[in-house]
């Protein structure tokens, strides 16, 4: 794919890995490249990723096959509105070490993206300016969206404790 | 919302008036899931009624927690708060809600007085 | 001592700019009538107007992602219904889409049809419903109870094909839960030309009315750069000049042989949003009248006056004394045991045995019809889609959304995202109430249409 293949020749080893699974180019990026990657998508003419579609996380602690390998894996979606295409960018890191730079100064809405993916999955946003949860309650101890904790385990504010 | 347009209309019961503060309220419909962010809230809204006041749970999330046995909601707002009437249903049809209204009227009619 | 007037008694210093010591701060909190849904917003307001605002949401976070992944892979679907709950069949097809990538399967040219016809109606409940208590909050109750009216029309065609009105669980992965019924066509056709009545009284209301005006023009706006910036999609972006609509974009279903036009403003305020959605749900049932028309293959069971009728319907009606010219039919009973012919059931979902349960004569008929129901159904088996991620992007609503679903190759999913449409909207509230008078908040909330399941999920 075209923008693969941009990106590779522009950030050499830093784009670790690349598929077009499906028709979705994706590219997997060395986490101290991804702020440089990520402007420069949003910024260069031939790419211009200018909405930042999604930003989420998966945890890979269960997936057979990656038990063992990084354990977090922070996943954007981007999509350009004058060229119509779409890319996902990932980067993977570990469980001792659940930090990601910040995307806020490129696109307003990685705020509450970022906070979202804080509050389910514990990832840390270096240079965030507001890093706390956005959908559960602040007392709430836990990141719920990760593999390892269980799904029935309540920290009620009030009301019998199940 | 839609119980209460011209299709089922409960304004027919007398329940047409929604009162935009629980200072003023008769009755509080407990609608949607209550998640445990909520759940003070909720408390804190049914003790600002005065007496007398009456609790309709709507829909099967506030009734019981419905399918949604998670880390996020409240399994049923009997648990904080004390209900007088259940409409399960998810949602619950229109017909639903006023039969619970009505059930609700013959359940005030019958309740003695207190003073 | 020099006096000091009441105004600047009130307000301490100046008159009312900058913030400090005086200004109040009021919660318009998560009960609140005019927050559909629930989310709270406080605001710090100097004298009327905001000068700060801080949104909070998550009160009706129900824990959607970690739910699907308890279950098979169809199981999810009643979840999704509850995201965007008052275009529940959108989310459905979206979901049901992103699956069906990962597993490489194409669903057949009729189902895409219905879910296109379906997904429209969806789109139009969720404007009426958007546009009707927007207009509430400003005052017009006429209008609200206008639109729930037509709306009423529409959930009737709802009820008819999926069975629900609301919480309809009608798509599957592969296909949709069942065909549409007999005369769905000439109902369609008479509900949506009552739509166009309504639609009709209340532009003759709203859109040229002083008052409305007033109170939506120039309020609430948001530069296109914001707009951009803030990834919003949908009519709020159409409203800033931008037609980006996934429908037209990237098409999907049969998106690129009907004729649409994508509506959009330019001034990106209250107003604009509601004449874009006005527009679009005209432009929705212009889709639908096309899909009827073209939608392939015909009835299968007809009647003496030549219309169709099936089997269940003709015992109904036979129960209910409407017998005149019932006995001149030669009808023929189904011969299957889901009282539909065979023929329908392939025409909506997909033939592949991985994917889709067979149909009820060939799983009691035939032992290979019973063990491919079993592998679907028994906890371990079902569907299986290969190990791998997909996002695939429908136009809701509000605007893109999207679902990011990754397979480990088990019959559960590994992870369910949804990317809610009126999310980035939401982030940008603040930006939108910030300087406008607090009496302005309601009408701007309003247009920006947040559906609390879907921004909470």
């Amino acid at each position: 794919m075209a923008i693969l293949a941009e990106l590779q020749r522009r950030f050499g080893d830093a784009v670790v890995e690349t598929h077009d699974h499906r028709g979705d180019p994706t590219a997997v990026v060395a986490r101290d490249a991804l702020l440089a990657v990520l402007a420069h998508c949003r910024d260069d003419v031939a790419l211009a990723f200018d909405v930042l579609m999604d930003l989420t996380a998966v945890d890979y602690l269960k997936f057979p096959g990656r038990e063992d390998g990084p354990r977090f894996e922070v996943v954007y979606h981007l999509y350009s509105l004058t060229h119509n295409h779409r890319l996902r960018l990932k980067v993977r890191m570990d469980e001792d070490d659940p930090n990601v730079p910040s995307a806020v100064a490129l696109w307003p809405i990685a705020n509450w993206l970022e906070r979202e993916v804080w509050d389910m999955f514990g990832v840390r946003f270096e240079g965030h300016p507001d890093l706390r949860r956005l959908l559960m309650y602040e007392e709430f101890v836990g990141h719920p969206l990760r593999k390892d904790y269980p799904i029935s385990r309540r920290q009620p504010l009030i009301g019998p404790a199940s | 919302m839609a119980t209460a347009c011209s299709h089922y209309d409960i304004d027919r019961f007398g329940a047409g008036l929604p009162r935009f503060s629980p200072r003023q309220a008769d009755v509080l419909f407990v609608v949607g899931t209550i998640s445990h962010k909520m759940a003070p809230v909720l408390k804190r809204v049914y003790d600002q009624m005065t007496e007398p006041k009456w609790v309709v749970a709507f829909g099967v999330c506030t009734c019981t927690g419905g399918f949604y046995d998670n880390y996020a909601t409240v399994m049923g707002i009997d648990t904080i708060i004390p209900v007088d009437i259940y409409i399960p249903g998810c949602p619950p049809r229109p017909e639903s809600v006023i039969d619970g209204l009505m059930k609700l009227q013959d359940k005030i009619a019958a309740q003695a007085q207190r003073y | 001592m020099a006096r000091t007037t009441r105004r600047e008694f009130m307000l301490g210093e100046g008159s009312g700019t900058g913030s400090g010591p005086q200004n109040v701060h009021v919660g318009v909190g998560p009960a609140h009538p005019a927050m559909h849904g629930i989310i709270r917003i406080e605001a710090e307001l100097d004298g009327e107007v905001i000068v700060d605002a801080e949104v909070e949401i998550g009160y009706l976070h129900r824990a959607f992602e970690k739910d699907c992944e308890q279950g098979g892979w169809n199981n999810a679907i009643p979840f999704t219904d509850r995201l965007n709950y008052v275009s529940p069949l959108i989310n459905n097809f979206g979901y049901a889409s992103a699956v069906e990538k990962l597993l490489g399967v194409d669903v057949t040219e009729r189902c895409k049809y219905i879910r296109v016809i379906m997904s429209e109606i969806s789109r139009i409940c969720d404007h009426l419903t958007c546009v009707g208590a927007s207009a509430m909050e400003l005052g017009a109750f006429t209008v609200f109870l206008y639109m729930i009216k037509a709306r009423e029309f529409l959930w009737e065609l709802v009820e008819d094909v999926t069975g629900a009105r609301l919480t309809i669980s009608y798509g599957r992965v592969g296909g949709v839960k069942a065909d549409l019924p007999d005369g769905f066509a000439e109902k369609t056709l008479k509900a949506l030309k009552q739509t166009r009545e309504v639609l009709d009284e209340v532009h003759r209301l709203l859109t040229g009315n002083r008052i409305f005006m007033d109170r939506m023009v120039g309020v609430g706006a948001l530069s296109r750069e914001e707009t951009i910036g803030y990834a919003i999609t949908g009519p709020l972006l159409r409203a800033v000049g931008v037609p980006y609509d996934v429908r037209r974009a990237q098409p999907y279903y049969v998106y690129d042989r009907l004729e649409f036009e994508i509506p959009t403003q330019k001034d990106g305020d209250n107003y604009a949003r509601y004449l874009v959605r006005m527009a679009e749900m005209e432009q929705s049932m212009r889709i639908v009248e096309q899909a009827l028309a073209t939608i392939p293959s015909g009835p299968i069971n007809v009647d003496f006056e030549g219309r169709a009728i099936d089997p269940a319907a003709y015992v109904d009606q036979g129960k209910q004394g409407k017998t005149e010219g019932l006995l001149l039919v030669p009808i023929t009973l189904s011969p299957n045991l889901e009282g539909q012919q065979r023929a329908a059931h392939r025409r909506v979902n997909v033939a592949d045995k991985r994917v889709v349960l067979p149909p009820k004569e060939t799983a009691y008929g035939s032992i290979e019809g019973l063990m491919n129901h079993f592998m679907l159904i028994m906890e371990g088996y079902g569907i299986q889609p290969p190990a791998g991620e997909a996002y695939v992007a429908v136009e809701g609503a509000n605007g893109e959304l999207g679902f990011y679903v990754v397979s480990d190759g088990s019959d559960r999913p590994y992870r369910v995202r949804c990317r809610p449409p009126c999310l980035p909207p939401v982030a940008a509230l603040h930006r939108m109430i910030t300087g406008e008078m607090v009496a302005d908040l309601i009408p701007t909330f309003g247009s920006v249409n947040m559906i609390g399941g879907e921004l909470d999920r």
